[in-house]
């Protein structure tokens, strides 16, 4: 058979069914589909809520421990016989701060209260 | 040039090129290119490297190339000239990167067409089979020459502007193609 009979053939390859709809439909979603912004659910709030207050207490139990360290050492220089001990210090804490006593130990045993 | 799409917008080349500089409107503008070209770019694909699964891979890393550098298409050639130069880019590295994997000028005789056989998205004859065994053993560019004058009836102009490669060349490389498979053919009638 001479080249140019080849003109008047059928293109002998084809596709799949519904090929080229598909391709279009893939093409478009490997590309340009849109980006999805994460969604704020009241579970992702509450957990948020949470950390940022977890943060605020840990500040607030640091901030509370340096400065009763200070007037510790002032007292102990005043009377050398009295030494603060740790459990007044969590006993201070735990009498003037909204914190459980169970999420401040929790904290400072390092344990998840989750 | 102007042509509904699927969608029932108009295609035009101007308004289309001026979309993709709009942010909002660039997905609009590239999914009339996609529905407007992914066909001719497939069958230009599968045509050099005959398995549809490989045009598939190649025709869908065609435009996610095009998506990502759509930021540099200036508009100074037509788009299907562009896309045209991507698609014909990714063939190539195809090719090269399967030359021991794919039908080429150094496969054995028989080759090209027991592949054919076996592919269930081939419909042709032997004498199909036999014109693409004649294609498949000229050399890369030749063979990419033939394919665009003679199964996509593509001027040489817009051919020089897609391969990077004078008029005059591609006149030659034609001609030469064409007396290859018309001898490839003639002694395996």
């Amino acid at each position: 058979m001479r080249l140019e009979e080849y003109k008047n053939r059928k293109n002998p390859f084809s596709t799949p069914e519904g090929y080229f709809e598909e391709l279009d439909r893939n093409i478009m979603e490997s590309t340009c589909r849109p980006r999805v912004a994460r969604r704020i659910t009241p579970g992702l709030c509450a957990r948020v809520l949470g950390d940022v207050a977890m943060l605020a207490i840990v500040a607030l139990v640091a901030y509370q421990a340096l400065t009763w360290e200070g007037a510790g050492s002032n007292v102990a220089a005043a009377d050398n016989k009295d030494q603060i001990l740790d459990n007044e210090l969590i006993d201070n804490i735990l009498n003037n701060y909204p914190i459980d006593d169970y999420t401040f130990y929790s904290y400072m045993t390092d344990t998840d209260i989750d | 040039m102007r042509q509904t799409t699927m969608a029932g917008m108009e295609y035009n080349e101007k308004e289309i090129i001026a979309r993709l500089k709009e942010k909002n409107l660039r997905a609009a503008a590239f999914s009339a290119i996609v529905e407007k070209h992914s066909q001719q770019i497939y069958w230009h694909i599968r045509r050099m490297v005959l398995s549809h699964d490989d045009a598939n891979d190649l025709v869908q890393n065609t435009f996610m190339k095009a998506w990502s550098n759509i930021d540099k298409f200036r508009g100074d050639s037509q788009i299907s000239t562009w896309l045209y130069r991507i698609a014909v880019n990714e063939t190539l590295t195809f090719l090269n990167r399967n030359s021991n994997n794919t039908v080429s000028i150094n496969s054995p005789e028989g080759a090209i067409a027991e592949q054919l056989e076996s592919d269930t998205h081939f419909n042709g004859d032997r004498a199909d089979a036999l014109l693409q065994e004649a294609i498949g053993r000229l050399p890369d560019k030749q063979r990419l020459t033939f394919v665009m004058k003679y199964f996509e009836d593509m001027k040489y102009e817009q051919m020089s502007e897609i391969l990077d490669t004078s008029v005059g060349a591609l006149k030659a490389s034609y001609h030469i193609a064409v007396k290859k498979i018309e001898e490839f053919l003639e002694t395996h009638d």
